[in-house]
């Protein structure tokens, strides 16, 4: 089927119950969405389904007729990289990287919600999102340095 | 001191590497291994780095270790770029391959048992300063000047006389026909200014790159098991054909105890795993009850055991009349679970096998594959990729995952890419052992340590290993170690070895023995504090005369944590732990908020010898506390009449973010080599932690996990 992917009408050559994930993956060769459990436990498959943070493990492919799906290819739109991306990479965010693309995605819904987040406010939004290395200090800075970089553009 | 060889004009084998006009060094790693060499002609060789400068100046080290997570391309490209004199923009560093890339330490290509910095860090630099003098030689001749007149410069060879530059890459061709010169090591000179971020980190983050679970071929067809309900059952009658009737299920296959259902893509593979029913076959089904280990170590601390370490002179027993701290560890058997699910790619071909795997321990794998081929190792390539965590889990003795994967593939003959689910590592075994530890200190009449007794209960985890032969008469090193490193001032200690050899199969785990090492010894010596009525701090420091690095390490910790001054409802406590060469001091402080305990930040030091590259110290060592304290708070696997409980991320709650403290790292300047950091800052937060919680709470943990809850 159809399916709109990074803004690209694409189409998917899988059958429809397959997962959001594995379609991604096995259908398209589209790996930077990772795989971590199959039940949307920690957070690694995260995508963002007309701007909302999904887990792609937990959604097939039948339920998204018509609607737009973001990945971590297509994070940074037009733009080299996304703000995020790059205060992970400044702040040191990023250790085995394997989670990257879940924490990426959940923290860029976060701050289309919430521009300026407070700690408590992060911790919550990243509460699903399972990071085996320990970077969580060093996210939590990352996000907050996004949010400022975003502001700033914005200004 | 191991040799630098020239390998220009050798035919290269070593990552398939053609390099024509290329100057290309290796490390010689004594001692060479036996066998037949994969370089042709030359005699047995083994090769721990091998270093090629191309004609455009680009500089590629390929190494024998995995990148997992800890930084070792960044920090090896960093040695490489200073002792070159290169710009880092201009270096590579890769995990290479090869039946004769070996790392000297464990005897095969690994990243495990050690910190691969330290292994190769001072190699990696002979490489590069025995290249840049090639280079200025090559310079001189062209020239006709004396070599000691030229200099480097980032990547250029600069003259005396107007007009003398070259580029690296121009003097190449002409630098591979120099002998490899040993050349005096200058100190380090660690970057200046801000420091380099990661290597990997832009391909981290925009999704490109490349973990083992990622690798695609044309053809490539997944695979997924169905394991057997406990340890040793077999498959007895299986009805498949419902699996195989689903479209996109090629095959329905026995591998192992296992069934492995083969298709087109991993969602086919799960409906065919779904649809299939096996009647097991248990009567040699094993029984692990982890209730029941528990009560086994207690009666096997109560016999005498293997003694495993004396220091002094110290009695069987405790005596009697001694004054005695007692202390009781039990730690829960842990489980890996890297982000990166285990998966291996085989392709089995008329020429050999091609594996494709984040794997930890290529150099058995390899092995291991060409056992399952019946075919020279040297047919058996192995394409090491970036691997999600690793944890000691990628690195296995029988090759589970990546055997599995050759025996699929080579019964299909057709390439396949085998993903072991998460339940499948939680129910395989293989995780840290369950260990209990008795521990008696005796206190002389100025409340000082004078002896004490170790009694340590665990699986031992090297036997069936490549480093099998390590075990010494039945004792495990790897259970034991750390405490022949015990910091204070200690007459007497006697550790014994209580090996359980009734256990569910057991692996190394980050930290390995350190953890039970530190989490003993940082709680008795705390005891022995309180007994005394002294401070945490002055208590360890008097012990510690002989060793001023220590006590400056407490030092600058007490400061940097604002040691005494917790703030209202915050509780501090700290630890101290020495080993393999380096040491480490934590301050952990802890609020306990409605029946719940919370760390609210972590200060911690570290004497790690020479840092390669600040930034990736500092991020392995948070790592490493981070680990420890999400060990130390939730997680436990637990068998039930053979059955892991725990089979996903929900039942073993690994750390999230809401529970993860600020950590606050500061490093101790040295000039001595480097040391391995998660074997100090693993197992130093368990203790640092109990302490804190213990002064909180007036009871102190001997049990880990301590839970979340208080009281």
């Amino acid at each position: 089927m159809q399916l709109k992917i990074n803004g690209t009408e694409t189409e998917v050559p899988v059958a429809e119950d397959t997962p959001l994930l594995w379609a991604l993956r096995d259908g398209l060769g589209l790996t930077g969405t990772k795989y971590g459990c199959d039940s949307g436990t920690c957070g690694a498959c995260a995508v963002h389904v007309d701007g909302v943070l999904t887990r792609a493990c937990q959604i097939s492919l039948g339920e998204l007729r018509r609607r737009g799906v973001t990945t971590i290819e297509g994070l940074a739109g037009a733009e080299a990289l996304h703000p995020l991306q790059q205060a992970f990479i400044e702040l040191g965010a990023v250790h085995c990287g394997y989670c990257q693309s879940g924490q990426l995605m959940a923290a860029a819904a976060l701050l289309a919600q919430t521009p300026k987040p407070s700690d408590a406010e992060i911790d919550a939004a990243m509460a699903a999102q399972l990071c085996r290395c320990g970077m969580y200090p060093r996210i939590r800075a990352a996000i907050h340095r996004a949010a400022a970089l975003m502001a700033e553009s914005a200004r | 001191m191991s040799a630098l060889v020239n390998l220009s004009r050798r035919r290269l084998l070593i990552a398939g590497a053609a390099l024509g006009g290329s100057l290309c060094l290796g490390v010689l790693a004594p001692p060479a291994r036996a066998g037949k060499s994969a370089l042709g002609d030359s005699a047995p060789v083994a090769l721990h780095a091998w270093l090629a400068i191309d004609a455009q100046g680009v500089a590629r080290l390929l190494v024998p270790h995995t990148e997992t997570g800890q930084g070792i391309h960044t920090a090896l490209a960093l040695a490489l770029a200073e002792s070159l004199d290169l710009p880092l923009a201009a270096c590579r560093c890769e995990t290479g391959f090869g039946p004769e890339f070996v790392v000297p330490e464990l005897g095969l290509q690994g990243t495990l048992l050690g910190s691969s910095v330290a292994q190769s860090f001072e190699r990696v630099r002979r490489l590069a300063a025995s290249a840049r003098q090639m280079l200025l030689q090559a310079a001189a001749a062209r020239w006709g000047v004396a070599p000691e007149t030229l200099r480097t410069e980032q990547g250029r060879v600069i003259g005396a006389a107007s007009g003398q530059l070259l580029n690296y890459g121009a003097l190449a061709a002409d630098a591979a026909r120099q002998t490899p010169p040993d050349v005096a090591l200058s100190p380090y000179r660690a970057p200046t200014g801000s420091d380099p971020v990661r290597l990997d980190a832009r391909s981290k983050v925009d999704g490109s790159a490349v973990y083992g679970i990622d690798v695609k071929l044309p053809g490539l067809l997944t695979a997924l098991l169905l394991r057997p309900p406990r340890l040793g059952a077999k498959p007895g009658k299986a009805a498949v054909a419902s699996a195989k009737s689903i479209l996109g299920v090629r095959h329905v296959t026995e591998i192992d105890d296992c069934i492995a259902v083969v298709a087109d893509q991993y969602w086919t593979a799960k409906q065919g795993l779904d649809a299939l029913t096996v009647e097991w076959e248990q009567s040699a089904a094993q029984r692990h009850d982890s209730a029941k280990q528990a009560d086994a170590h207690q009666r096997l601390l109560k016999e005498p055991g293997l003694l495993a370490l004396a220091r002094g002179e110290p009695a069987a027993q405790p005596p009697a009349e001694a004054t005695l701290i007692e202390f009781e560890a039990e730690m829960a058997e842990l489980a890996h679970t890297c982000m990166e699910p285990l998966s291996a790619t085989a392709q089995v071909h008329a020429d050999g096998v091609d594996i494709w795997v984040s794997t930890e321990l290529p150099g058995h794998d390899a092995a291991v594959a060409a056992e399952v081929c019946e075919i020279p190792l040297d047919k058996v390539r192995i394409h090491p990729l970036l691997a999600g965590g690793g944890m000691g889990r990628r690195a296995h003795p029988q090759a589970d995952f990546v055997r599995a994967a050759v025996m699929l593939s080579k019964k299909i003959q057709q390439p396949v890419k085998l993903i072991w689910r998460r339940q499948d590592e939680f129910a395989a075994g293989w995780h840290r052992p369950r260990t209990s530890v008795r521990a008696s200190l005796a206190l002389d009449a100025r409340q000082r340590p004078q002896a004490a007794w170790l009694r340590i209960a665990s699986a031992p985890v090297l036997p069936g290993t490549p480093f099998a032969a390590r075990m010494r008469e039945g004792v495990d090193p790897t259970q034991v170690e750390g405490l022949v490193d015990w910091p204070y001032a200690l007459p007497q200690l006697r550790v014994s070895y209580h090996p359980d050899l009734e256990a569910a199969p057991a692996l190394w785990w980050p930290g390995g023995g350190h953890l039970h090492a530190a989490f003993v010894q940082e709680s008795l010596i705390e005891l022995a504090a309180e007994r005394a009525g002294r401070d945490s701090f002055r208590y360890r420091s008097d012990l510690l005369d002989a060793a001023p690095r220590l006590q400056a390490l407490l030092q600058r910790l007490r400061r940097h944590a604002r040691w005494g001054r917790p703030g209202r409802g915050r509780h501090q406590g700290m630890a101290l732990y020495q080993a393999a060469g380096g040491a480490i001091a934590a301050v952990v402080r802890v609020r306990i908020d409605a029946g719940h305990w919370r760390v609210e930040d972590i200060h911690a030091v570290i004497d790690c010898g020479q840092v390669v590259h600040r930034e990736g110290v500092v991020a392995q060592v948070t790592s490493g506390l981070l680990l420890g304290l999400s060990a130390a708070r939730g997680e436990a696997v637990q068998w039930i009449d053979g059955e892991v409980q725990q089979r996903d991320y929900d039942a073993y709650p690994i750390l999230r973010m809401p529970d993860a403290p600020a950590v606050y790292v500061e490093l101790l300047d040295s000039t001595a080599p480097p040391t391995g950091i998660r074997e100090l800052a693993v197992p130093v937060l368990a203790p640092a932690l109990a302490n804190a919680l213990s002064r909180a709470t007036g009871q102190r943990p001997q049990r880990l996990p301590i839970g979340a809850s208080v009281g």
